[in-house]
């Protein structure tokens, strides 16, 4: 069955379809390693959170951290996937110089999560469901840096034994925009489940692009795997380059060669890392210093009733309890922490579209302005909600709130506080008003005269003088209301 | 099986280790001692591919996420051919 697709690219003699799947590494938010005692945070000095089990010296032995095997299955359950109650760890053997044992433990023909899927939300505003096969536990490798000395490679075992979950997809991605949100989808999941904090600029979660190319319902290309894609922006350019690689040699009759291409980041490009030929045969085989992982029913029932609310079910949610735009509640569950500053805003009853928009518009304006995150605002929730709360009592206009807010941010002061100090209670007492408007109109025979010949123009100059002659106090909507009124 | 010198030649490779031609001749020769071994392990009958012992465990052990190893690097770095700046030191290996 062919689907649609608006995503073809143009080629010389027609359309082409770029089909794709991902492998994304995702490291485990854990204490320790998963088979070493040893330290597992980012940024250390090298080479001290190294056990000997990490560095592979003879006759030390591997012993799995329960911790990881948890994440694992709660990252499972959060890709609606089969939690495979045995499963399997294997020896990945090849020689690297960041690999001390010669192998790396991983799992292969019984990994402990099993097929999937996941949601993604595209710019138009329609949703795909995106297969995962699998998820396995494996090591992490060490980090070798080869840009200090001309000749020599120093290697980093910090790094070497830490927890990755192995994500891997079908080959259901269609377009390079998919691909980035399926990433930020999976990101999403795995840090509102607190399984990986997804940091792609210190390596936290890296991915391979598995790219071939083909005609619409055409059979499925030979594919390339592009490896060192570390960013979403990169991933983006790294399929729009090799796309077109591949179209403009099969349009010039030559054939895809399968093979493990590099990103380059700086030229936006990738070029050959190794060749079918060259391809590692890893001779996997069960290790035989660790017994198959076996899980109880329980175990995993357990972990499935501590499963918090997870995007796509809190987006729901946010639309059918508060009335929201499906555009705001995307913004407000796109991170956990956003989520949980919203509905503390709604922990009293507040205008939930009134104090959305004061969060997603104000707030997000100026987080973005100091270069800060949500969870460094200075304002937290319940001074954000008073703001809101005055606003909805009529003591402030919109625009005498935004100066309010400001002043919020600057001074960690409460916005009941800044009122009463700048005696900023907005007028809405219509006689005031009136009043100003009586000045105002007095002392401007002339626009009255204009205004009263069909100069309609002038009613907004009309509202700017009575606005300042009350210093920006008067109730927007009672001065119109009652400007109209005293013109008529 | 037999292992013959391309069988050889290839696991050199894998292995980034380059062989003379009398040592891929005499590693052959190595290496199908220790197959025809193998083989001879295999041998030996054992009821339902299991060893009877009682006191094996069947299921894997687990530890809790504690950070109980680390700042090892003298020990670490014992056996490193080659050390700089608490790095272990090898031959460049990309261009």
């Amino acid at each position: 069955m062919a689907e649609t697709n608006n995503n073809l690219i143009q080629g010389k003699n027609g359309l082409w379809e770029i089909v794709m799947g991902l492998e994304v590494h995702a490291q485990i938010s854990s204490q320790s390693k998963l088979f070493s005692g040893a330290a597992a945070d980012f940024g250390a000095e090298p080479n001290t959170q190294v056990s000997l089990v990490d560095a592979a010296m003879p006759g030390m032995l591997p012993v799995i951290n329960a911790f990881c095997i948890e994440q694992a299955i709660k990252t499972g359950l959060g890709l609606n996937a089969t939690i495979n109650l045995k499963s399997v760890f294997d020896r990945k053997n090849y020689f690297y110089p960041d690999l001390p044992a010669g192998y790396q433990i991983s799992q292969y023909l019984y990994p402990i999560v099993g097929s999937g899927y996941l949601t993604i939300d595209l710019a138009n505003g329609q949703s795909k469901k995106i297969r995962i096969t699998r998820l396995h536990l494996e090591q992490d490798a060490g980090k070798s840096i080869h840009d200090q000395h001309p000749h020599k490679t120093y290697v980093d075992l910090n790094r070497a034994g830490i927890a990755l979950m192995e994500i891997v997809s079908e080959p259901d991605l269609r377009s390079a925009e998919e691909v980035a949100a399926y990433l930020k989808k999976l990101r999403m999941i795995m840090r509102y489940l607190k399984t990986c904090d997804g940091n792609m600029e210190e390596g936290s979660m890296r991915c391979d692009i598995n790219v071939s190319v083909r005609h619409p319902g055409g059979n499925l290309g030979t594919r390339c795997e592009i490896k060192n894609v570390n960013s979403i922006r990169f991933a983006q350019q790294a399929i729009d380059y090799e796309a077109r690689r591949q179209i403009d040699i099969l349009e010039n009759g030559g054939t895809i060669e399968q093979e493990t291409r590099l990103f380059d980041a700086n030229k936006g490009t990738t070029r050959t890392m190794r060749s079918k030929e060259h391809a590692p045969d890893y001779r996997y085989f069960p290790d035989p210093d660790l017994l198959p992982l076996l899980l109880k029913k329980e175990e995993v029932q357990r972990l499935k009733d501590t499963l918090i609310e997870l995007p796509d079910a809190k987006k729901q949610r946010l639309i059918d309890q508060y009335a929201l735009s499906a555009y705001d509640a995307t913004v407000l569950v796109s991170e956990p922490e956003i989520a949980t500053y919203y509905e503390k805003l709604l922990s009293k009853k507040r205008d939930p579209k009134v104090a959305a928009n004061w969060l997603i518009v104000e707030l997000f304006g100026y987080l973005n302005k100091i270069g800060k995150t949500i969870v460094e605002s200075p304002i937290s929730p319940e001074q954000l909600g008073e703001l809101v709360d005055l606003i909805g009592a009529g003591v402030l206009s919109g625009k005498m709130a935004k100066d309010v807010f400001v002043e919020m941010a600057e001074t960690g002061q409460a916005a009941g506080q800044i009122v009463s100090k700048r005696g900023l209670q907005q007028v809405t007492n219509s006689k005031e008003i009136e009043r100003i408007i009586q000045q105002v109109l007095q002392s401007n025979p002339d626009k009255v005269a204009e205004y009263k010949s069909g100069k309609d123009k002038l009613f907004g100059f009309f509202v700017g003088q009575v606005m300042k002659a009350s210093d920006g106090k008067a109730n927007p909507a009672l001065l119109n209301e009652l400007l109209k009124k005293a013109l008529s | 099986m037999s292992i013959d010198h391309n069988t050889v030649k290839k696991i050199a490779t894998l292995a980034k280790i380059r062989l003379t031609p009398e040592e891929v001749q005499s590693y052959g020769q190595e290496l199908q001692q220790i197959l025809k071994w193998i083989e001879q392990l295999q041998e030996a009958k054992i009821p339902n591919g299991v060893l009877p012992d009682p006191s094996m465990k069947t299921e894997l052990q687990r530890r809790s996420d504690q950070v109980t190893d680390g700042g090892n690097t003298d020990k670490v770095l014992l056996n490193a051919p080659e050390k700089a700046y608490d790095f272990f030191c090898v031959p460049k290996v990309v261009e």
